[in-house]
C-alpha cells in the first residue's frame, strides 16, 4: 500500500515538473524579441522595427500584415495632394534689398485644404533665412477640390545682413514625409523651398588674377598685383603663398616656397590703390612647370572664399646655347635659301609683369663641313611677318555679334630668309639658334 | 475787425510758402542746368581724316555725322578720333578708330555714309576702350561667376588674356536690360576653338549671362546623343 502511494507520489510530482517546465518555456518563448518582418511596403517595414521594440519589453505585439493595412490607411488620411509652382526658388540680393514673387498652389485633392503658410529653417546650410525676413500673402486660404490659390511671398534682408547663401522652406500644409527611420527633423510635402544668395559687389578689385609666364632658369622676374579698393574703408590684405579654392592643387610641380617673395602692405586704404610685389626667383637647375597660388586674405566678405586667389603658372626654360645643326649637299654654283619660321598664337603671350619684346628671332649660320669652309652667318636677305585674322564668324558670343566681319588677331607668323648664290659644292651645315621661340620650322631651298 | 496778430500770422505763412516754393524752384532749375556727363568729352578731340575723293563740304558733313554717332564709355573722353574713308560709288565706306589716353585699347566703328540721302549707318563695331580700372573689375566680376570659372578650368584657359568689350544697350536689351554692358571673352584659337563669355552689369558688378561654344555644340548634339 505504501509502495502504491509513493508510486502516485512520484507520478504527480513529475507531472507537476512537466507542467511548469512547460509553463516556464512557453514564458521564455514569449519572452524572446521577435525578429522584424521582412515586408515591401514602407508603413510594414515601419511597424515591423516597433514590433521588435515592443517585444524586447514584453509588451503587447500587433502583427506586422495588421499593423501594415493600419499604416497605409492613416497615410492615405493624412497626405493632402497640392500642385506647388514653383516648387523651388532661388534668387541673389543684396543686404537691405527686397524681392517678391507669386507661388501658385492648387489642390489636386477631393475635398478642400486647410492652408496656413509658414516659413520652417531647417538647421543645415551656410546661413537660415530668419522667419521675420519673409511674409506670405494671405496668412491662410482655404482652398477647394481643384482650386488654385496665388501668395505673395515677399522677401526683406536687412541691411546687417551677413554675405552668403540662406535657405528655408515655406510650407503650406502639416504634411511630413514619412520616414523609415526616426529623422531628425520633419520633411514637409507640400513645402516652396527657397534659395537666397545675400551678395554685394566687391569693393576691391584685383588684376590679374592669373600670372602666366615664361622664366629662364637661374633668373628672376617681379610681378605685380594691382589692387583697388573702391570702397569708403580701409580694407586689410595679407597675401601668402597658398590655397587651392579655385585654382585647385595641390600641382603635380609645385612652386617651391622659397622661390617666392612677396612684398605687400597691410591694407589698401579706401578710394585707393596698391600693389603687391611678388618675386620669383628660379633656381639654374629647375626645368618644366610649375604651378602655386597666392592667397591673398583679402578682408572683404564680398569676396568669395575662391575668388581670394592669385595662380601662378611658370615655364621654366633655358635659352639654348648651341645651335640646331642639320646638314645638306649642294652642287657647284647653286643657290641655296633657307627660311626659318616661328609661330605665335595670340593666346600664347605670356601674362609677365614686364612687357617684353616677345618676338621669335634666329641666329643662322651656314658653312661647309670641309677643313676649309669658313662659317657664313649671312643677314637675313627677306622677313616676313604673316598674320591671321578672323572675321569673328564662330568666334564671337552672342552679344558681340555687332563685331562680326571686324577683324580679329588670331595668329603672327614671323620668318626669316637667307640666300647663299654660288655655292660652293660639297655637304654644308646649317645652324639656327632660336631667340624667344619655343619652337621653329625651317626649309633648305637648293637651286633655282 | 482784423486783429493785428491775423495780419501777422497771414503774412508769416505767405512767407514760408513763398521760400519753400523759391527752394523747390531753385533746386529744380539746378539740376536742369547741369551738364550732361559727357557734354565737353568731344571738345578736346583730335579728329584725323584720311580720304580722297572727298570735297570740304562732305567731309564736314561726315565729321559731323560721325561724332554725334560715337559715345565713349562713362567716365572717358575720345582723345583722338582717326576716320579714314574709302569711296564707294556715291557712299563712303567708313573706319573709325578712337582712342582715349585713358586706356590701352580703342573703339573701332565700321560706317556707311550714304550720299544720296546724307545719311551715316553704323554697321559693325568692336569697342575696347575700356579704363584698366573697369576692365580689371571685368574680369574679376565674370571670375566669380561659378559657371565660367568650371568652363576655364576644364578647358585649360587660365593663361588666355581675356578681351573686354563694350555691348551697347540696343544689344544689351536682348540678354539682359537695355543698357551698356561688358563682355568678358576667353578665346583659345585652333582646330577646336574654345571660347567661354560672360556678360557683366558693371554698374551693379555682377554677372548677367555665361555663354560658350561648347555649351552650344552640346545642347543639339552630343548631349542629346548620350540621353
Amino acid at each position: 500500500m505504501r509502495k502504491e502511494e509513493a508510486k502516485t507520489k512520484a507520478k504527480a510530482l513529475v507531472v507537476l515538473m512537466a507542467f511548469l517546465l512547460g509553463v516556464f518555456s512557453v514564458a521564455a518563448v514569449a519572452g524572446q524579441a521577435a525578429p522584424p518582418q521582412p515586408v515591401l511596403n514602407l508603413g510594414a517595414i515601419v511597424v515591423g522595427l516597433e514590433a521588435g521594440v515592443a517585444g524586447q519589453a514584453s509588451s503587447p505585439q500587433l502583427a506586422p500584415e495588421e499593423a501594415s493595412e493600419q499604416s497605409e490607411e492613416e497615410q492615405q488620411a493624412d497626405y493632402k495632394i497640392l500642385q506647388i509652382s514653383p516648387k523651388h526658388e532661388w534668387f541673389e540680393l543684396k543686404p537691405g534689398g527686397e524681392k517678391e514673387f507669386t507661388v501658385k498652389v492648387k489642390n489636386k485633392d477631393e475635398e478642400a485644404v486647410s492652408t496656413s503658410p509658414r516659413i520652417e529653417v531647417q538647421p543645415f546650410g551656410e546661413y537660415f533665412l530668419e522667419e521675420e525676413w519673409i511674409t506670405v500673402e494671405p496668412s491662410s486660404a482655404d482652398i477647394n477640390a481643384d482650386g488654385e490659390q496665388k501668395y505673395t511671398v515677399t522677401v526683406k534682408i536687412p541691411e546687417d545682413a551677413e554675405i552668403g547663401h540662406y535657405s528655408a522652406q515655406v510650407v503650406f500644409t502639416n504634411d511630413t514625409m514619412p520616414t523609415p527611420y526616426p529623422a531628425p527633423f520633419p520633411v514637409y510635402v507640400n513645402s516652396l523651398s527657397l534659395s537666397i544668395q545675400v551678395w554685394e559687389p566687391p569693393k576691391i578689385v584685383v588684376q590679374p588674377r592669373h600670372i602666366h609666364d615664361r622664366v629662364e632658369a637661374g633668373q628672376s622676374q617681379e610681378y605685380e598685383i594691382q589692387f583697388e579698393n573702391k570702397g569708403d574703408k580701409a580694407i586689410a590684405i595679407s597675401p601668402e603663398i597658398g590655397g587651392k579654392e579655385r585654382w585647385g592643387g595641390p600641382f603635380e610641380n609645385m612652386i617651391p616656397e622659397d622661390w617666392l617673395t612677396i612684398d605687400a602692405s597691410a591694407k589698401v586704404e579706401a578710394n585707393s590703390k596698391a600693389t603687391v610685389k611678388v618675386t620669383v626667383k628660379v633656381p639654374v637647375d629647375a626645368k618644366g612647370r610649375y604651378e602655386g597660388n597666392i592667397n591673398l586674405n583679402i578682408d572683404d566678405p564680398s569676396i568669395e572664399r575662391w575668388d581670394q586667389e592669385v595662380h601662378i603658372g611658370l615655364e621654366v626654360w633655358k635659352q639654348p646655347t648651341t645651335p640646331f645643326r642639320e646638314g645638306f649637299t649642294v652642287k657647284q654654283g647653286e643657290k641655296v635659301s633657307v627660311v626659318v619660321t616661328a609661330g605665335q598664337h595670340v593666346y600664347d603671350r605670356y601674362g609677365g609683369g614686364v612687357e617684353e619684346n616677345e618676338e621669335p628671332s634666329f641666329d643662322v649660320a651656314l658653312m661647309l663641313t670641309t677643313p676649309e669652309g669658313g662659317k657664313l652667318t649671312p643677314e637675313p636677305s627677306k622677313t616676313v611677318k604673316t598674320g591671321e585674322i578672323s572675321l569673328g564668324m564662330d568666334y564671337l558670343p552672342p552679344w558681340e555679334a555687332s563685331s562680326e566681319g571686324m577683324y580679329h588677331a588670331m595668329r603672327t607668323e614671323y620668318s626669316e630668309t637667307y640666300e647663299i648664290t654660288n655655292a660652293t659644292g660639297g655637304v654644308w651645315a646649317l645652324e639656327i639658334l632660336p631667340r624667344n621661340a619655343e619652337r621653329f620650322e625651317y626649309t633648305i631651298e637648293i637651286g633655282e | 475787425m482784423v486783429s493785428a496778430k491775423k495780419i501777422v500770422a497771414v503774412i508769416a505763412a505767405v512767407v514760408v510758402v513763398a521760400a519753400v516754393g523759391a527752394y523747390f524752384g531753385l533746386t529744380a532749375l539746378e539740376n536742369e542746368l547741369k551738364p550732361a556727363p559727357d557734354l565737353d568729352s568731344g571738345l578736346s578731340t583730335t579728329v584725323e581724316f584720311s580720304g580722297r575723293e572727298l570735297n570740304e563740304e562732305t567731309r564736314t558733313q561726315i565729321v559731323s555725322e560721325v561724332l554725334a554717332g560715337i559715345t565713349p564709355y562713362k567716365g572717358i573722353k575720345y582723345d583722338k578720333v582717326n576716320i579714314s574713308a574709302i569711296k564707294n560709288g556715291e557712299d563712303h565706306d567708313l573706319t573709325v578708330i578712337c582712342f582715349s589716353d585713358a586706356c590701352e585699347c580703342q573703339d573701332v566703328f565700321d560706317f556707311t555714309y550714304y550720299g544720296a540721302g546724307k545719311q551715316l549707318v553704323q554697321n559693325r563695331y568692336v569697342l575696347e576702350a575700356i579704363p584698366p580700372s573697369e576692365r580689371a573689375m571685368a574680369i574679376s566680376v565674370a571670375l566669380q561667376n561659378e559657371d565660367a570659372a568650371n568652363l576655364m578650368r576644364t578647358n585649360s584657359l587660365e593663361s588666355v588674356t581675356p578681351t573686354v568689350r563694350r555691348v551697347l544697350p540696343e544689344t544689351a536689351e536682348k540678354f539682359y536690360l537695355p543698357k551698356t554692358l561688358l563682355s568678358v571673352t576667353w578665346t583659345r584659337f585652333g582646330a577646336n576653338p574654345v571660347v567661354v563669355s560672360v556678360l557683366v552689369d558693371p554698374d551693379e558688378g555682377k554677372a548677367v549671362n555665361v555663354w560658350s561654344n561648347l555649351e552650344v555644340g552640346n545642347k543639339g548634339g552630343e548631349m542629346g546623343k548620350n540621353e
